[in-house]
């Protein structure tokens, strides 16, 4: 599975980097709290200009190079396909920021580990980003990625 | 059938990850000649910085190892016999296989000059090494590092963390000489210079003298407490040689990771690996190309044929706290190069007319995702959009020319138009 951006619908309002954010590091998609109490950390995010705007989103690829170029192991695939960084083991080499095709996984220089999407995995839903985008530029689709 | 690897770091894991994505039957058994089990290499920069913190640097789990049946005997390989298919253990032990892979991987290059068996004379390659540095440090002490690639620089961080002078000598005229331009390794130079770490470049190391005197070619004399050789690695190609595989620098193997024997693959950092770039085989010695590799080679083992494609040498390290990644070669000394630098980040360019073939970047990983891949897929991008790139680089300014080649985003929106 992976979140599909169809910027021909998006509006560049930028909620789904804010329910992102407050969907993961234990904020429990409580947006009020996540951003008034901490520094909550989008993992997908938002690119474009005034003319075009589009989530950038993690394809979840079926030979993904951000796994196979993990130094540490902490890039995996779960059961379900879906590709996680395991944050106890990431170290923040950026090898997998350096081998992503779409330019996803990005640092988070303030934890030394890197962020990506993970299909809000321990949510048990349908991603945050896609339940909350009002103007339906985000899809859940299941169809398999083959980077480039 | 019966799998068998000799070597269990990351090819070998990969094997395992490829051959059970294909043949849930059918043993694995892996012999492992570190007998530490499957660990990450690159770490034990992070264990010798900080043992305590990274006291397990395994790469995959005893779980995963369970999970995929996986039997990991802890001895030597001596001797590869290919009609009787069995690899003989230093042990005597034999395991007999069907399908062999060969991962041994490489190991640090050791000049031949008087005095490096000294006890204060190390390299730093295995954990077994970062243990025993560990053990033999203490804060104060005058640390020398012999070669600043990538090993000798986390050699140095480590060391520098714990506490020790570390002197970083170089042979070649800059620092990090196979990834870094002159400009860039100035502004790393410049980085460790003011932690108060020293660099030598142009000095050849040619005694070490058992007062712990290290001499140089210059005529430069240097007290060394400790003594880190970081001068490269090489494939330990014994095992396939003996047994009259095709050996060159590395194990010659095809393009599915086949050697001349039709039961016997090998992968990682121990066989020759084609650069997509120039086309030539050269050894890579690549985390990542090396479990590719070994994926490969496992789904071919267990019967597939999916051809491996070669790579590119690309490289993302953090040195105190500056991040450096860089991917691609110098395939023409004529290529053009574009800079951009702002503070602390820099970016270097090398264009072949329409195609990148390397780029040097530092403090700016966001946007090497995008650039190692238009280099590995060759991607062909008119200068001018790197001229808008360099402009302002960053992941919104990529060039829609590789957008476009990996999906067709972005697209303009309708509603704004």
């Amino acid at each position: 599975m992976k979140v599909v951006a169809l910027p021909e619908y998006c509006l560049g309002c930028g909620l789904c980097e804010i329910y992102c954010a407050a969907e993961h590091d234990g904020w429990n998609g409580n947006v009020l709290k996540a951003f008034k109490k901490g520094k909550p950390v989008n993992r997908s995010k938002l690119m474009g200009s005034p003319q075009w705007s589009w989530l950038n989103t993690c394809m979840h690829c079926n030979d993904a190079p951000c796994v196979n170029g993990c130094i540490s192991g902490a890039m995996q695939r779960d059961s379900d396909g879906t590709v996680f960084v395991d944050a106890e083991r990431c170290v923040g080499c950026f090898s997998c920021v350096m081998l992503c095709p779409y330019g996803h996984v990005r640092p988070c220089y303030e934890k030394h580990q890197v962020v990506k999407c993970d299909l809000c995995r321990e949510k048990n839903s349908i991603p945050a980003c896609v339940a909350n985008c009002p103007n339906g530029a985000l899809q859940l689709m299941s169809e398999e990625v083959n980077p480039l | 059938m019966r799998y068998v690897v000799i070597g269990s770091c990351i090819a070998a894991m990969g094997a395992v990850e490829g051959i059970r994505s294909i043949a849930q039957k059918g043993s694995i058994t892996i012999i492992d000649g570190e007998q530490r089990g499957p660990y990450t290499r690159p770490l034990i920069s992070y264990f010798l910085a900080r043992p305590y913190k990274f006291k397990d640097i395994s790469y995959r789990s005893p779980e995963f190892l369970a999970a995929n049946g996986v039997e990991v005997i802890k001895a030597m390989a001596g001797h590869i016999n290919r009609i009787s298919q069995q690899v003989v253990l230093d042990n005597g032990q034999t395991v007999p296989y069907d399908r062999l892979l060969i991962a041994a991987g490489g190991s640090p290059v050791i000049p031949a000059i008087e005095g490096v068996e000294a006890p204060w004379v190390k390299t730093f390659y295995t954990l077994a090494d970062a243990e025993s540095l560990h053990a033999l440090l203490a804060e104060g002490q005058n640390a020398v590092i012999i070669g600043s690639g990538l090993i000798g620089m986390k050699a140095a961080e480590a060391l520098w963390q714990r506490g020790l002078k570390v002197n970083i000598i170089e042979k070649e005229a800059h620092i990090l000489p196979r990834i870094m331009s002159p400009d860039s390794a100035a502004i790393i130079s410049t980085l460790l210079n003011g932690a108060g770490i020293k660099l030598r470049c142009n000095e050849e190391l040619t005694a070490i003298r058992s007062d712990h005197q290290i001499e140089f070619a210059s005529g430069l004399c240097l007290h060394a407490d400790l003594l880190i050789l970081a001068l490269g690695t090489r494939p330990r190609t014994e095992l396939a040689a003996e047994c009259g595989l095709k050996v060159n620098k590395g194990i010659v193997v095809d393009n599915y990771l086949r050697t001349n024997d039709e039961n016997i693959f090998a992968a990682g950092d121990v066989i020759e690996s084609k650069n997509v770039l120039t086309g030539e085989n050269e050894i890579m010695a690549l985390l990542p190309q090396a479990h590719k590799e070994g994926y490969l080679a496992g789904c071919n083992m267990a019967g597939h044929n999916l051809a491996d494609a070669g790579g590119i040498f690309q490289n993302s390290v953090n040195i105190m706290d500056s991040s450096i990644c860089s991917a691609g070669s110098l395939i023409n000394a004529k290529s053009e190069t574009l800079i951009w630098q702002q503070d602390d980040k820099y970016l270097e360019l090398f264009l072949n007319g329409s195609y990148l073939s390397k780029y040097i970047a530092i403090n700016l990983p966001e946007v090497t995702g995008p650039l190692t891949n238009t280099i590995e897929k060759q991607v062909m991008i008119a200068p001018d959009g790197w001229q808008e790139f360099i402009a302002a680089p960053s992941l919104s300014t990529i060039p829609s020319a590789y957008w476009h080649k990996i999906g067709g985003i972005p697209r303009a929106n309708t509603w704004n138009h």
